[in-house]
């Protein structure tokens, strides 16, 4: 089969619709991610500091007992394990690397789609690269549970 | 997904921007920006015909999956949280534990938490959320596929037979079992 090259019209409306989309789509959300991941990083350091500061406060039993700082060494610590638990949870640097790759894939073919020549398959190809996408999400996911 | 570009006020907090809408209803999004569908269709005759079709041969079970992947993946998101705040009660219990050993109350409440963990776990793993969000998520990624594969007539749009070829992926998206694998051509 030799498909036709889709009607001008047609061709802005995949490209507006599906690919500038979806692209935009990636984008955010992987810079969204990547900024979640340095906040994650950051709260996690200032609870590990908060944790070690309440251990050595309990040492000298500053304002509090060694009681107290304890449980409150052992809360910060217990808040460490749950965020980086929800950062797994969300996947924020994984995801945040598959869709900047995924942009990345679709902003070369998004300049191929101007071809005449080549539309049909660099649409074929914008195809499989997000079927792709969404096949390495799938199995990043299961993986991670 | 185009839902995703709506311009509006954006917090400064990005880290927990995931965790408001695990709460909430599943919202599914139309494909394509109805407004934007529309103005198309007003002006491309070739692509009213197309659309129109593709509203009543395919958007709906869209529709259905795509709503079902959000609802199960709130859910998958729900019972990790549930996980994790157990975690988080069972660690400072037992701290506390640990500070008043005279409290025999708090050693109940630590052995409650832990079977209360391990029958929610078992709950869980019956539940399959898990999969059943992967799933969903991936007959709505693959019907999206076929959408505008349709629209551009590329493979297997190409020949006169199209709409009936549309029906039937979309029987067949519909009927299998993408997390084993058959619904994800990548």
């Amino acid at each position: 089969m030799n498909p036709a090259v889709p009607p001008d019209r047609v061709l802005d409306f995949y490209r507006e619709c599906r690919l500038e989309n979806q692209r935009a789509f990636y984008q955010d959300r992987a810079q969204e991610y990547e900024t979640a991941n340095t906040q994650l990083s950051w709260l996690t350091m200032i609870l590990l500091v908060a944790a070690f500061a309440a251990g050595l406060l309990s040492i000298w039993q500053v304002g509090f007992d060694t009681a107290t700082w304890g449980i409150v060494a052992a809360v910060c610590s217990a808040l460490v394990a749950a965020i980086a638990g929800w950062g797994t949870l969300i996947g924020f640097q994984q995801n945040a690397k598959l869709y900047r790759g995924a942009a990345a894939a679709l902003d070369e073919l998004g300049r191929r789609l101007a071809n005449p020549a080549t539309q049909p398959a660099t649409i074929l190809k914008v195809e499989e690269v997000l079927q792709s996408e969404n096949g390495q999400w799938g199995r990043q996911l299961t993986a991670d549970s | 997904m185009w839902a995703a570009a709506v311009p509006g006020r954006e917090p400064a907090i990005k880290l927990f921007k995931r965790l408001t809408p695990i709460f909430r209803g599943p919202v599914s999004w139309p494909i394509v920006d109805p407004d934007r569908r529309n103005e198309f269709m007003r002006t491309t005759d070739a692509l009213t015909t197309d659309l129109e079709f593709l509203a009543v041969a395919l958007e709906p079970t869209f529709g259905t999956c795509d709503t079902e992947a959000l609802r199960e993946q709130n859910r998958y998101r729900r019972q990790q949280l549930v996980v994790l705040a157990g975690g988080v009660t069972g660690a400072v219990v037992g701290a506390l534990e640990a500070v008043f050993a005279k409290a025999v109350w708090l050693g109940a409440l630590v052995a409650l938490l832990a079977l209360l963990s391990v029958v929610y776990a078992q709950a869980m793993r019956k539940r399959r959320a898990l999969e059943q969000y992967v799933d969903y998520r991936v007959r709505a990624e693959r019907l999206r596929s076929l959408y505008f594969q349709y629209v551009t007539r590329v493979e297997p749009f190409g020949d006169d037979d199209r709409q009936d070829r549309l029906k039937a992926e979309v029987a067949v998206v519909k009927t299998q079992n993408a997390a084993s694998g058959n619904g994800n051509p990548a």
